[in-house]
């Protein structure tokens, strides 16, 4: 009789609706409900396929091909399960982040305009001892991936260390650079650490010296074991360029970019805060760059940050839910750990801090969200400006730019596609 | 027992979404202008749209696109499924239709009217491979036809394909929508690609 069990590469942790799924290989995340979630949990031992006629029969194709059930083989380490976790979330916020990103540094060796590093991630570091406590925590948690940034993490020489150990304790670690640090054994290292993506930030025209070596950071990844995209940081300096950059990026090899646009500081300075007005997009902006992305569609594999989920296309409510497309999970599906310990709902809303781990077991932070509590309101989307938006629940607008636009959390984006309403004067007068 | 939601990862590059409009009969040249001028695309009895990762068709041209002429649409989503059918507007059928709607999640029957047309949504979930052994090397081609076969026996008030569709996604609403029998060939062959993939 053929015996089938889940993969070792999956972690399974139950969640109100159901549970989740995560494959660390592939990066695949599912969200299946209760039945389901039995049913996948039902096969963390080896065991037959179900009689005829069962529903998860309906399911097993996928699972299969996806990579979360296969043959037992001679490989029977039991994959990773959270049996019980003692707070599930209440449906919309998780039981825990999917993705923590940590800011591992506020130190970088270059100085953008547009940085949004809060001027307190440069207070004491968290040391690699404290961070590998809490990747403990987070492991236990089962947080699947950490996003790992900085400042520029390749500052900190013990960053591998701590890459290799969310590894071995089966969180998937990611790194964003801005590439000029990397060199063959840095590059070598972060294979030999687990690392499963790495992405290169690129800043513009305007900053063709830390192009030159991002270019060369491109060449050594890409000819690495290294998964590599491009977070393209799309300014109002950028755009008209935007053809000739993604031609660029593609001769070189790139074939995924992720697109993101200027985002307000959390914490204004006279520069950041000069930078961000004179940079963001507008409507008017965001239609030219849809039009871009329409074009090169197929040529490159290109994402959007969270909350652009208009330039996706298709704004159908379930399409977006059944792709698990969340627009704005800030403090629902992931946080930001700073350099100094502080936790947030996410880089762009540092100042909503929830405390200190240092001070707080990071759980307890979680389950809290102290400050949080409007982006955990799962009536707060739909009282808010984007009201009426017919994928209101699943992107919800970029709450920090509706925040620096009109003082509230939860007033509309001004600067998305399907915004109601007239733009900002500052917006608007710009384009 | 269901799945929710898959989000792809870093090894998505081959992650995609496509929708296959057909045309029963060719399309007008007005009809083909206007659909060049929305999508810059036209063809007279097909288009084809493919997009990469995350990306989808824009927001408003399903609709626009099946009251413009062409007749069926097969999506295909991360092996999500949706057929939509567009028919002249009746009233009476839209009224006997409506007691078999049970789309949930995207998965199930539905129906609106845009524009003097009934839009029929037909959405299911068929691992893409299953898919080829159900329909052949081109599972879009097959849905198509076996959709346009569906469509005729609709329009002659035979509603099996809709109550397929509720046997198989309807739940708790499949008390309250009339049972049709026999089934016509084209719902069987669809009760059985759901049941069975």
């Amino acid at each position: 009789m053929d015996v089938w069990q889940l993969t070792q590469a999956v972690s399974l942790r139950p969640e109100t609706f159901g549970g989740m799924a995560f494959h660390h290989q592939r990066g695949v995340t599912l969200e299946v409900d209760v039945e389901a979630y039995r049913f996948l949990c039902s096969y963390r031992e080896p065991g037959p396929l179900p009689p005829p006629g069962h529903p998860a029969l309906r399911l097993l194709p996928q699972l299969v091909r996806l990579g979360f059930i296969a043959p037992a083989g001679d490989d029977r380490e039991t994959p990773r399960v959270v049996p019980d976790a003692p707070w599930l979330g209440d449906g919309l916020t998780l039981s825990a982040p999917e993705t923590v990103h940590l800011a591992i540094t506020a130190r970088c060796n270059l100085a953008c305009s547009g940085c949004y590093v809060p001027h307190f991630a440069t207070g004491a570091e968290l040391s690699a001892a404290e961070l590998c406590a809490l990747i403990d925590k987070w492991a236990r948690m089962r947080v699947f991936q950490l996003a790992v940034g900085g400042g520029e993490p390749l500052l900190r020489q013990d960053l591998f260390d701590v890459l290799a150990y969310a590894h071995e304790r089966g969180i998937v670690p990611n790194l964003t650079t801005n590439g000029t640090l990397l060199t063959p054994d840095a590059v070598r290292r972060l294979e030999g650490a687990g690392v499963a993506r790495v992405n290169l930030s690129w800043c513009g025209p305007s900053d063709g010296v830390q192009n030159q070596g991002v270019v060369r950071a491109l060449q050594l990844l890409l000819g690495s074991t290294l998964h590599v995209g491009v977070n393209l940081l799309v300014s109002r300096v950028l755009l008209p360029r935007l053809p000739q950059t993604l031609a660029r990026l593609q001769a070189l090899g790139v074939r995924q970019v992720t697109i993101l646009r200027p985002k307000p500081p959390a914490i204004p300075t006279e520069t950041n805060a000069a930078w961000y007005n004179a940079n963001r997009l507008c409507r008017t902006d965001l239609s030219r760059l849809q039009s871009v992305l329409n074009a090169w569609q197929g040529a490159l594999r290109l994402e959007v940050g969270s909350a652009l989920v208009g330039l996706m296309g298709d704004a159908n409510p379930t399409s977006l839910h059944w792709r698990g497309i969340y627009g704005c999970a800030a403090g629902r599906r992931i946080c930001t750990v700073w350099p100094d310990g502080r936790v947030s709902p996410c880089s762009f809303l540092a100042d909503l801090d929830a405390g200190n781990i240092r001070r707080i077991p990071f759980a307890e932070l979680w389950k809290r969200g102290m400050n949080w509590e409007a982006l955990r309101d799962p009536n707060s989307y739909l009282q808010s400006g984007c009201d009426g938006c017919d994928v209101a629940k699943q992107c919800g607008g970029a709450r920090c730019i509706a925040r620096y636009e009109r003082g509230d959390l939860f007033s509309g984006d001004a600067e998305c596609l399907y915004a109601k309403g007239e733009e900002s004067a500052n917006d608007g007068s710009m384009c | 027992m269901r799945i929710l939601s898959i989000r792809r990862g870093f090894e998505a590059d081959h992650s995609s979404s496509s929708y296959e409009f057909f045309a029963l009969d060719k399309l007008t040249p007005e009809q083909r202008a206007a659909v060049q001028e929305l999508t810059g695309e036209s063809g007279r009895r097909h288009l084809r749209f493919h997009y990469w990762g995350e990306r989808s068709i824009p927001y408003g041209w399903e609709e626009k696109l099946l009251t413009l002429g062409y007749d069926i649409l097969v999506s295909e989503s991360y092996d999500w499924w949706g057929v939509q059918l567009s028919l002249p507007h009746d009233s009476t059928l839209v009224g006997r239709l409506q007691q078999y709607e049970c789309e949930s999640d995207g998965n199930g029957f539905g129906l609106k009217v845009v524009d003097e047309r009934m839009i029929l949504y037909f959405g299911m979930q068929l691992d893409y491979g299953a898919a080829y052994d159900a329909f052949g090397e081109d599972p879009f081609e097959g849905l198509a036809d076996l959709f346009e076969t569906a469509r005729g026996e609709l329009l002659a008030g035979d509603l099996s394909v809709a109550w397929a569709m509720v046997e198989t996604y309807g739940g708790y609403a499949d008390d309250e929508a009339e049972p049709v029998e026999p089934l016509s060939t084209s719902a069987r062959t669809l009760l059985n690609v759901m049941e069975n993939y």
